[in-house]
């Protein structure tokens, strides 16, 4: 990790809606090539921060810069992925036109979809496994399934930054474990992955990164250093029933050797 | 009466721009808004007739244009500027709109020495209005709409399916909405032309229908659409050149209507008939299979594989009743699993061998549902009772390897495996 050139530097952001900022003077960075998890109790401000990032909604102070640029000048090295209920699946389209999205913003509205495209493409829907599926109407998908198009689609954008919203609401244990993996993959090979996450309880296995918040910053670091019982009971309220048993599996979780 | 070709041009190439824009429209579920835009026609040209007095064909476009135009300006302005959701925004707009209109046509009644009878077109659609010389404008002013929409073909992927994926990678949504307001804005001239301004959405949302409802992707969707759009308006024109005394806009509507619901009805992928019929099958062969699994119940009961039993101790062994008795046991019999002996039934050898497969799959479901899943066992056999009759052959092989040592189902019954009972 290298904690010098952070990937993503928020600074002093604030934001939110006609009726008020939801997100107040929130600061962090995130290093590059790790699997990062933004979590926090319902209402905390996760999605709007997501949606401030990638310049839906314009902030009403502080900055995001990613490897120190704004957004717009480097958009397509990001892949997002929208929450699967913010999209319509009863659009006439195949698994196959939607990953081909990803080749489509290099290409803008009429440039040719090349060989290598379609390759691109072909790579992506065979790492999630949906290859088979390609011709399958997006009307007739799991919500596993739907993750995974998703995913693949992100993969086939060849971005150096993921930033995903809620991938794993609503999907089976299989697929979770599944795109958890490919997303430490992606970790690997030196790129960067953020996700947004609400269950406290997974979030010290699957991150090696978290930004704890609740409206505002409560803790930004690795897990074990951000997932203490204070912390926690600053982001939760502190009435959790299930802290103990967290803090139970957190303490296993330290005992263990370095990832 | 006959109408000339060039008046069948025309209903070609308007069809199947009409169709293209409601295509379009309706994979964005904003069809509504061809409707307010086409009544909202009629103020437009209402307004220069009156202004005119006479009116030439170019300037009737640019008054018809101008009122769509302000329809769609009324709509983003609202919508924009007020809490209120897009059918309140429509509904007022077309509202509004369409009382100018009538406003004005009932004004322009009043005046005499003025062509009023192209008003009156206007409002119902009359196609034999149609001079040769306007024809190559609609001609052009298809094609040139057609290609915009095509032009913009991937730009829909993210106006229509993913807005917000669009968003982050700086595609112009608002503006590729504007551009289809637009596109629609213009083009519902031509729609309203041919099938009356009242009717207009009629021509967006049949041709839209059978697109959609045939395809799977949105260039099909599109293509059919266009095609179909052509094809019902040709087929309207002919009707009414037929038809002696009959606006051709609301026939054009009517005979696109019903091949829309036929579409409905009989589409391969969302037809409710073939649906309706795959539904029936079904429960007849269900029906079937628990007759037999009954009949294998009530020799279980006596021992003996050759006894003979009546109807009624069939009905007490039946947990789910079949459609018909009498029906599916004359089916059964056709099939040689039963025979009739005076008023008993038997099975035949085929038939025991079939029950007991029956009985030994829904005992087995039963075991995997209670053990492996872990569903109490009061509940089980309602659960098993309704997947026996899906199971395809290969997952059957994959549940007798999984529990082949198992002798005796959750209620104690025995499993009967081949070779034993």
């Amino acid at each position: 990790m290298n904690q010098k050139n952070p990937v993503i530097k928020v600074t002093n952001l604030t934001a939110g809606y006609d009726t008020g900022p939801v997100i107040w003077g929130v600061s962090f960075e995130i290093p590059e090539g790790v699997v990062a998890g933004i979590v926090g109790p319902n209402g905390a401000g996760k999605s709007t921060l997501l949606k401030v990032m990638v310049g839906i909604l314009k902030p009403h102070s502080g900055t995001v810069l990613f490897w120190n640029k704004e957004y717009s000048e480097v958009y397509k090295r990001i892949a997002y992925v929208p929450q699967k209920e913010e999209v319509d699946w009863t659009f006439p389209a195949t698994v196959y036109d939607v990953v081909m999205m990803g080749r489509w913003v290099h290409k803008g509205l009429w440039k040719r979809i090349t060989k290598q495209d379609k390759e691109i493409v072909r790579q992506a829907l065979e790492t999630v496994e949906m290859w088979d599926y390609r011709n399958r109407q997006i009307s007739k998908l799991s919500g596993g399934q739907q993750q995974r198009v998703f995913f693949a689609r992100a993969l086939a954008q060849d971005p150096d930054l993921f930033l995903l919203d809620e991938p794993f609401a609503g999907v089976d244990m299989k697929t979770e474990e599944t795109l958890l993996e490919l997303l430490k993959q992606q970790a690997s090979k030196g790129k960067t992955v953020v996700v947004v996450h609400h269950n406290l309880f997974t979030a010290a296995e699957h991150f090696q990164w978290l930004v704890l918040l609740n409206m505002h910053v409560v803790s930004v670091g690795p897990p074990e250093e951000v997932l203490t019982s204070e912390n926690i009971e600053r982001a939760y309220g502190g009435h959790l029933p299930v802290l103990a048993k967290l803090s139970q599996r957190l303490s296993s979780l330290r005992e263990k050797p370095t990832r | 009466m006959d109408l000339p070709i060039h008046i069948f041009v025309a209903l070609a190439f308007i069809g199947w721009f009409s169709g293209l824009m409601g295509a379009v429209l309706l994979v964005h579920h904003r069809v509504l808004i061809g409707d307010v835009l086409s009544h909202s026609v009629l103020a437009g040209v209402a307004f220069v007739f009156l202004l005119f007095l006479e009116v030439s064909f170019p300037l009737l476009i640019a008054g018809a244009i101008a009122s769509t135009l302000l329809a769609a300006l009324l709509i983003e302005f609202i919508k924009n500027r007020t809490p209120l959701k897009e059918d309140v925004v429509l509904g007022i707009v077309l509202a509004f709109m369409f009382a100018i209109g009538i406003a004005f046509l009932a004004v322009s009644q009043k005046i005499p020495s003025i062509e009023k009878a192209m008003l009156n077109t206007l409002l119902l659609g009359e196609v034999s209005a149609i001079l040769p010389n306007e024809v190559p404008y609609m001609v052009i002013a298809s094609i040139v709409g057609s290609l915009v929409i095509w032009l913009l073909y991937k730009g829909w992927f993210f106006t229509g399916f993913d807005p917000v994926f669009g968003q982050t990678q700086q595609v112009p949504i608002n503006r590729l909405r504007k551009i289809l307001l637009f596109i629609v804005a213009s083009g519902i001239l031509l729609t309203a032309y041919i099938s009356g301004v009242v009717l207009a959405v009629g021509l967006l949302i049949a041709p839209a229908l059978i697109g959609r409802f045939f395809s799977t992707r949105l260039y099909s969707t599109l293509l059919l659409s266009g095609l179909s759009g052509a094809v019902l308006a040709v087929l309207g024109g002919i009707v009414s050149a037929k038809v002696e005394g009959l606006s051709t806009g609301p026939l054009i509507i009517f005979s696109a209507g019903l091949i829309g619901l036929l579409t409905i009805l009989f589409s391969p992928h969302y037809g409710i008939v073939l649906h309706r019929i795959r539904y029936v099958l079904f429960k007849w062969s269900r029906g079937q299979e628990n007759i037999l699994r009954a009949a294998y119940k009530v020799l279980e009961r006596t021992g003996n594989t050759s006894y003979a039993f009546s109807l009624e101790e069939l009905k007490q062994a039946c947990d789910d009743p079949p459609p018909s008795w009498t029906i599916l046991l004359k089916v059964l019999e056709m099939k040689g699993f039963v025979k009739q002996s005076g008023n008993k039934w038997l099975l035949t050898p085929q038939g025991l061998e079939k029950a007991k497969r029956l009985t030994r799959l829904h005992r087995l479901l039963e075991l995997y549902l209670s053990e492996i899943v872990k569903i109490a066992p009061e509940k089980v056999h309602s659960y098993a009772e309704s997947l026996e009759h899906i199971i395809t052959p290969e997952v059957e092989q994959r549940l007798y390897e999984l529990l082949r040592d198992k002798q005796y189902d959750p209620h104690k019954k025995p499993v009967p495996w081949n070779g034993s009972g």
